[in-house]
C-alpha cells in the first residue's frame, strides 16, 4: 500500500492531466454556446498555440510574452477565417450541424498537414513560465507550470461565467445557440455572434496550447488527441458549461490516475471510461447544466 | 446505350487500362511500395526512413536504375495506425503493382499486411521487428537490430557503471516496445538487476507522471523507456516536475527528440545511440566509417543537420536490395528473395547485415550508450 504523500502525488498527477483536458474542453463549450457547433479543429488551435509561440520565441527571437500574444492573435484570426470561409458558407447553404462538424474535422486535418508541411515533424517546446524546481509540501512535488494551468483555467471559467451571465454580449451569444431564428428576430446579428464564438474559442484553444506546451511538447500531430480528450471533458461536464468542462476534465484525469495506480497503466482508459459511461447513464446531460438550455 | 452495355464497356475499359498499366510497370519501371507513417507518433522515424531510401533510389536511377529499369517508390501514409497500413498495402498491391516493399517501423501494420503480401511472393524489407510465423519471416527482412541489443546496452551500463539495481520500465503500445519490455524483464537478472514494475502508456498521453511515480514508489531508481517518439519529452518533463533525481535511459531515437529530452534532464538522460549518431568517435580504420560518409555526405547536402540515423536504415535497405537484384540478375520476387537469403555480410550505416544467417540482419550489437552534454553527443565510456 502507498503512503499518504505518494497517494497525494498520484492525485496531483491526475489533477495535472485533468486540468489540461479541462482547459481544452472549455474551448468546445465556448463555441457551442454561440453556435451549437462542436468544433473538432479545437485540437488544431491548441497545437498551433504552442507551435506558433515556439516559432516566435525560439526562431524569431521575440520575448516569450509577446510570442504568446502573437500566437493567440494569429490563431484567433484563423478561427475567424474558418468561420468566414467554411462555416458561414455552409450555413448559407442550409447545411446541417452534422455537416458543419465534419467540416471542422476537415479543418483540423488541414491545420495538421499545413503545420507538417510548413514547419516540420519534430517535437518542440517552450520554457516554463516560472523557471525553478517544483514546490514541495508533505513530500509532494507540484510543478510550477501546473499552478499556472490551474490558476488561468479558473480565471477563465470565472470570466466566462461573468460574460455569459452579466453581459448583453454573452447573453446574445447563448441566444444564438439556443435558437438562431428567434435571436435574429430579436435583432441579434447571429453571424457576428458565431464569428465571435470562433474567435474566442480559437483564442482559448491557443492559450491552452501555450499553457500546456511547457509541460510536454508541441508537434503537428498532437491536435487530435487533445481534441478527443477535451471533447470528452466538455461532454462530461455538460456541453456548453465552461466550469463543467473544466471539472469534467479533472474527473477524467483523476479516474485515469486511479486506473494506473490501482489496476494497471494499460487499463487506465478502461477504468476511466467505464466509470464515465456509468455516470452518463445516470446523468446523460452531463454533470452540470448546459448554459444554452 | 443500355445500362448493362455501358457497365460492360466500362468494366472492359478498366480491365484494359489495368492491363496496360501492369504492362507498363512490367516494361518500364521497378515499383517499390512503402508503408510509412507520415503522421502520428512514428512520423519522424518513418519520414526519415523513406527519405533515406529515396536518396539511394536517386543515386541508382542516375546510374540507370535496376537492370535498366527506372526505380519508382510509392509511399502510402499509414498514419501510425495498423488498419491504415493494411489499406495502404492493398492499394500498393492492386493499383500500383509494387514488386517489393521497403516499409517503415510500424510493426503491427507490417504484421497485419504480411500474410497477403507473402501469398503474392513479394519480399519485404522493413524497419520493424518480425512476426513469429515462419512462413511470413521467410519473406521479411528486418533492418532493425535485435531489440535485445537496445535492452542489453542499457542493462549492461547500469550493472557495470552504477549502483542502481532496481529499475522501472515505461513502454508504449507498439509491439516493438512491448517486446523490449518483455526482454528487459527476462534479461535483468543476468545483469544483477531487478525490474520492480512495467507501466504501459499510449504515445498520445499528455502526462506520464502517475506511472513514473508508481514505478519510483515500487523502488525503481532508473527508468528505462521503451519505444520511440516524442513521448520521451513528456516523460522527461514529468520526471523533472516530480523532482525524483533518477535517470531515464531511452531507446534509440531521432536526435530531434533526444535534444529536447536533454534540455530537460541533462546528464540524467542516456540513450542508445546508433553508429551514425556517434560517427565522430568511430576510428578511421573501421569500415563502417566510410560507409556512413558515403551516405551522410549527400544526406547533409539534401537535408542539412537532420539526423541521418533512421534514414540510414532506409538507405541500407535499398543498398541491400540492389545487391540482391544484382546477384539474382532478376527483378522477380522469388529470385530476389533467394538472393537476399544468400547474400554475404553487408556493411551498412547501421551495422553489419547478414541475412543469410538470420532475417534479423544485424546480428552483432551495433549500439553504444550516449549522452548529450553541452549540445554534443558523448559516448558513455
Amino acid at each position: 500500500m502507498y503512503d499518504l504523500s505518494t497517494l497525494l502525488q498520484f492525485l496531483i498527477g491526475g489533477l495535472s492531466v485533468g486540468c489540461i483536458y479541462g482547459l481544452v474542453g472549455i474551448g468546445y463549450s465556448v463555441l457551442y454556446n454561440s453556435s451549437g457547433i462542436i468544433n473538432f479543429a479545437q485540437g488544431g488551435f491548441v497545437m498551433l498555440g504552442g507551435m506558433l509561440t515556439y516559432i516566435f520565441y525560439s526562431l524569431v527571437g521575440v520575448p516569450l510574452v509577446l510570442a504568446m500574444l502573437a500566437a493567440i492573435a494569429l490563431v484567433s484570426c484563423l478561427g475567424l477565417a474558418i468561420e468566414w470561409v467554411v462555416i458561414r458558407r455552409l450555413r448559407q447553404r442550409n447545411a446541417s450541424v452534422h455537416i458543419m462538424i465534419l467540416a471542422t474535422l476537415a479543418c483540423q486535418i488541414l491545420i495538421e498537414n499545413a503545420t507538417l508541411h510548413f514547419v516540420d515533424d519534430k517535437p518542440h517546446s517552450i520554457p516554463y513560465f516560472t523557471p525553478g524546481p517544483p514546490l514541495q509540501f508533505l513530500g509532494v512535488a507540484v510543478g510550477l507550470q501546473i499552478l499556472w494551468i490551474i490558476g488561468i483555467s479558473l480565471l477563465l471559467v470565472f470570466l466566462l461565467g461573468l460574460l455569459y451571465s452579466r453581459t448583453k454580449f454573452g447573453r446574445a451569444m447563448r441566444a444564438c445557440a439556443i435558437n438562431p431564428e428567434v435571436a435574429r428576430i430579436l435583432g441579434i446579428k447571429v453571424e457576428r455572434m458565431v464569428a465571435a464564438g470562433f474567435i474566442l474559442s480559437a483564442a482559448l484553444g491557443a492559450l491552452g496550447g501555450i499553457l500546456i506546451t511547457p509541460t510536454q511538447y508541441t508537434a503537428f500531430h498532437i491536435g487530435i488527441p487533445f481534441a478527443v480528450s477535451g471533447f470528452i471533458a466538455a461532454i462530461i461536464g455538460g456541453l456548453g458549461n465552461p466550469l463543467g468542462a473544466f471539472i469534467g476534465g479533472i474527473g477524467l484525469g483523476v479516474l485515469q490516475a486511479v486506473g494506473v495506480v490501482f489496476i494497471d497503466a494499460g487499463y487506465k482508459n478502461v477504468v476511466a471510461f467505464s466509470v464515465l459511461l456509468l455516470l452518463l447513464f445516470l446523468r446523460p446531460q452531463g454533470l452540470f447544466k448546459s448554459l444554452v438550455e | 446505350m443500355s445500362l448493362t452495355t455501358a457497365t460492360t464497356r466500362l468494366a472492359a475499359g478498366m480491365a484494359v487500362a489495368a492491363f496496360i498499366s501492369a504492362s507498363a510497370n512490367a516494361q518500364d519501371k521497378y515499383v517499390i511500395g512503402s508503408s510509412a507513417a507520415y503522421s502520428g507518433y512514428a512520423a519522424t522515424l518513418d519520414r526519415a526512413w523513406v527519405d533515406g531510401a529515396k536518396l539511394a533510389i536517386k543515386k541508382f536511377n542516375e546510374q540507370g536504375g535496376f537492370l535498366g529499369k527506372k526505380i519508382e517508390i510509392v509511399v502510402e501514409d499509414n498514419r501510425s495506425e495498423p488498419q491504415e497500413a493494411v489499406s495502404g498495402y492493398r492499394k500498393m498491391l492492386s493499383s500500383d503493382g509494387a514488386q517489393v516493399f521497403v516499409s517503415g517501423c510500424l510493426s503491427a501494420g507490417n504484421f497485419a499486411a504480411a500474410p497477403v503480401i507473402v501469398r503474392q511472393k513479394i519480399p519485404m524489407l522493413v524497419c520493424s521487428i518480425l512476426p513469429k510465423e515462419e512462413n511470413l519471416v521467410a519473406w521479411m527482412y528486418s533492418l532493425l537490430p535485435r531489440p535485445a541489443h537496445e535492452v542489453d546496452t542499457r542493462l549492461r551500463y547500469l550493472q557495470e557503471r552504477t549502483q542502481i539495481r532496481e529499475i522501472g520500465i515505461l513502454y508504449d503500445q507498439s509491439p516493438y516496445a512491448g517486446l523490449q519490455a518483455k526482454l528487459a524483464q527476462e534479461n535483468a537478472s543476468r545483469f544483477g538487476l531487478k525490474v520492480v514494475g512495467a507501466e504501459q502508456f499510449q504515445q498520445t498521453d499528455a502526462d506520464l507522471s502517475v506511472s513514473i511515480k508508481k514505478l519510483h514508489a515500487a523502488g525503481a531508481r532508473a527508468i528505462l523507456k521503451m519505444g520511440t517518439g516524442p513521448s520521451g519529452v513528456t516523460a522527461a518533463k514529468n520526471l523533472k516536475e516530480l523532482a525524483l533525481g533518477i535517470p531515464m535511459l531511452t531507446s534509440t531515437e531521432d536526435m530531434s527528440v533526444l535534444i529536447e529530452i536533454a534540455k530537460v534532464l541533462g546528464k540524467d538522460m542516456l540513450f542508445v545511440a546508433g553508429q551514425t549518431q556517434v560517427v565522430s568517435s568511430i576510428a578511421d580504420t573501421d569500415p563502417i566509417k566510410q560507409v556512413i560518409a558515403d551516405f551522410v555526405t549527400p544526406w547533409r547536402a539534401e537535408y542539412g543537420e537532420r539526423d541521418p540515423f533512421w534514414a540510414g536504415r532506409g538507405y541500407d535497405a535499398m543498398m541491400i536490395l540492389a545487391e540482391a537484384i544484382h546477384k539474382a540478375n532478376s527483378l522477380e520476387g522469388e529470385k530476389v528473395r533467394d538472393a537476399l537469403n544468400t547474400l554475404p555480410a553487408f556493411q551498412g550505416t547501421s551495422g553489419l547485415y547478414n541475412f543469410s544467417v538470420d532475417h534479423n540482419g544485424v546480428t552483432a550489437n551495433p549500439y553504444v550508450l550516449a549522452q548529450i552534454l553541452d549540445g554534443k553527443v558523448v559516448i558513455v565510456k
